[in-house]
């Protein structure tokens, strides 16, 4: 039995949900505007949902608007702003569930960071993009992806007790 | 190394927790976003970018006259393009360099690129705006769906807007038949707007501060070079400090709906809410306590609908619009528990507001005339019906 548009994209969500909530909430640190984005995001996707069938890559497209999404909040501050301006409420939603130390010692780092560094972070070596491809997104230079990219492991390395070695060593990639 | 950081990221990043997948509210809200695509009434974020020629300097000192109204002849001043980067094509200004607009916002200048559905910036399918001031860096990109089909027909453009701190820039897709566009804010102040093509699609758009309100946009109409006489006027729903929302096109001998104002509100426990409903040439807007500001671009609200309001992330009042002898309207919430709410009227109108919980959406309706007996039942379709009469 073939399946229609409706069909191809609950599928489509339902499998992709948690991934695409799992990036925005390493772009937000917060559960709760992570939901809202990712939800937004898909929501758009399915307004299109027609021609973003037919390009072939809906992964690519929702996982774009969520990082777009991102930067123009970051560059609004309107994240920022609402943190401030709804602290328990973000607080609350911004706390991983309890899991191991060192994985929510990372998180907790990675929150740390401002928006740019961490957006660079996640896109860079969550997503594995090249840093040209990082820089696109971001709508930065490279250089700015490099500058950002190591302070920010720099950052996660006095932050974290994760292998200092490798984060070293990373720092020195990333200003190859 | 790096895919060390990645699986640490990867496994920190598996310990978040989250609800299910809320396909049927992303659903809902994707056929909110095509329903106000396509009549073409915008009233969330959205993209930026321009284009500008005849009249590119806008400062609050300095007054343009408007344009002469030509008609079936070659206006000559409709050959400038921004910054002369244009050449005559047959469908009207062709840009180059993706630009399609420049001008000036007092001492800012800014300049508008388009960026195709072949580039790099853009998704798939879409078309990516950007808007660069200088000094001042650049306004929110972001990528829209082809914007004009169809069901556009009416409207002689398309609009769409970002801001970015005290200014906004504001996009349109103009049909091929719109030949100039004269933007008047209430200090007097205009802009003449020429549609530059990028990537086949004709572009007009300016840059001004969110302190100007907009009092109206003609859209002059005929051809590429020359207008035949026609026009067609929107005035948008535009507060200080917002972006101006476009929705009705008037045209010749079309009587525009009549401003009014209604606000509703309420005390839910301590939480104090309240909904704002405006009538005017722009058809309806809801503006809510909690942020939301939604327009319905239709000259008359004849049908009962829950509009919208409600999936912000934050508890805010849902709002609708009722038949006429509707005298109330019960509606059931995803909890469990319904709200009765009686319509009260805004100009040529009849709307209400009822609050919601965070997370709570309303899930259907049922309307009841002043003798008690059920008119009208359904379940809940975000957004005003398209194909209402």
């Amino acid at each position: 039995m073939s399946t229609g548009p409706d069909e191809e994209f609950d599928g489509f969500m339902r499998g992709r949900w948690p991934a695409m909530v799992r990036l925005a909430y390493a772009l937000t640190g917060d559960t709760g505007h992570a939901e809202d984005l990712a939800q937004a995001a898909f929501a758009r996707a399915y307004a299109s949902w027609g021609r973003v069938r037919q390009a072939g890559d809906p992964d690519a497209y929702v996982r774009r608007i969520v990082i777009n999404a991102h930067r123009s909040r970051f560059r609004k501050h309107r994240v920022a702003e609402e943190l401030r301006g709804d602290l328990t409420d973000s607080l609350a939603g911004a706390r991983p569930q309890p899991g191991p130390e060192e994985r929510g010692e990372l998180l907790d780092a990675l929150n740390q960071l401002g928006p740019r560094q961490r957006a660079v972070v996640v896109l860079r070596y969550w997503l594995d993009l090249s840093e040209a491809e990082t820089a696109a997104a971001l709508n930065c230079s490279v250089g700015t992806v490099k500058s950002q990219a190591s302070r920010a492991l720099a950052t996660l390395r006095k932050t974290t007790s994760l292998r200092d070695g490798d984060i070293e060593d990373i720092v020195e990639g990333g200003l190859r | 190394v790096n895919s060390d950081l990645h699986e640490d990221l990867d496994r920190a990043l598996r310990t978040v927790t989250f609800g299910p997948a809320p396909i049927e509210q992303a659903k809902r809200h994707g056929r909110r976003i095509r329903t106000r695509r396509r009549v073409a009434a915008v009233a969330g974020a959205l993209a930026v970018a321009a284009i500008v020629a005849g009249y590119p300097v806008l400062a609050r000192t300095a007054a343009a006259p408007p344009p002469p109204v030509t008609h079936n002849t070659h206006d000559p001043v409709l050959t400038d393009g921004p910054g002369g980067k244009t050449t005559q094509g047959p469908a009207g200004l062709v840009g180059t360099d993706d630009l399609v607009a420049d001008g000036k916002v007092g001492s800012v200048k800014w300049q508008a690129a388009v960026n195709g559905p072949d580039s790099k910036q853009s998704l798939s399918g879409a078309t990516c705006y950007r808007v660069t001031l200088s000094p001042g860096g650049q306004l929110p990109e972001t990528c829209l769906s082809p914007a004009r089909d169809q069901t556009d027909a009416d409207h002689p453009v398309v609009f769409a807007a970002d801001r970015n701190g005290t200014r906004y820039g504001e996009i349109g897709q103009a049909a091929a038949d719109v030949t100039y566009l004269i933007v008047t804010f209430t200090d007097g102040q205009q802009l003449k707007l020429i549609p530059v093509i990028s990537n086949g699609l004709r572009y007009v758009a300016w840059v001004a501060p969110v302190s100007m309100v907009v009092t109206s946009v003609v859209a002059h109409l005929g051809g590429p070079y020359s207008d035949s006489g026609q026009t067609a006027t929107a005035v948008p729903f535009d507060q200080p400090g917002q972006i101006p929302v476009f929705g009705l096109w008037q045209r010749a001998g079309q009587s525009a709906p009549p401003r009014a104002a209604l606000i509703i509100g309420g005390t839910t426990g301590s939480h104090h809410w309240q909904s704002t409903a405006f009538e005017g040439p722009w058809g309806t807007c809801f503006v809510t306590s909690s942020g939301t500001t939604e327009c319905v671009p239709v000259r008359r609200l004849v049908t009962t609908a829950i509009i919208g309001g409600w999936g912000t992330g934050r508890p805010g009042p849902a709002f609708g619009s009722a038949a006429p002898g509707v005298a109330l309207v019960r509606v059931t919430l995803s909890n469990g528990k319904t709200a009765s709410v009686k319509p009260a009227g805004v100009g040529n109108e009849d709307v209400f507001a009822f609050a919601t919980g965070k997370g709570v959406s309303p899930v259907s309706w049922t309307a009841y005339d002043a003798s008690g007996h059920q008119v009208a039942a359904g379940p809940v379709k975000p957004g005003y019906p398209v194909n209402a009469p």
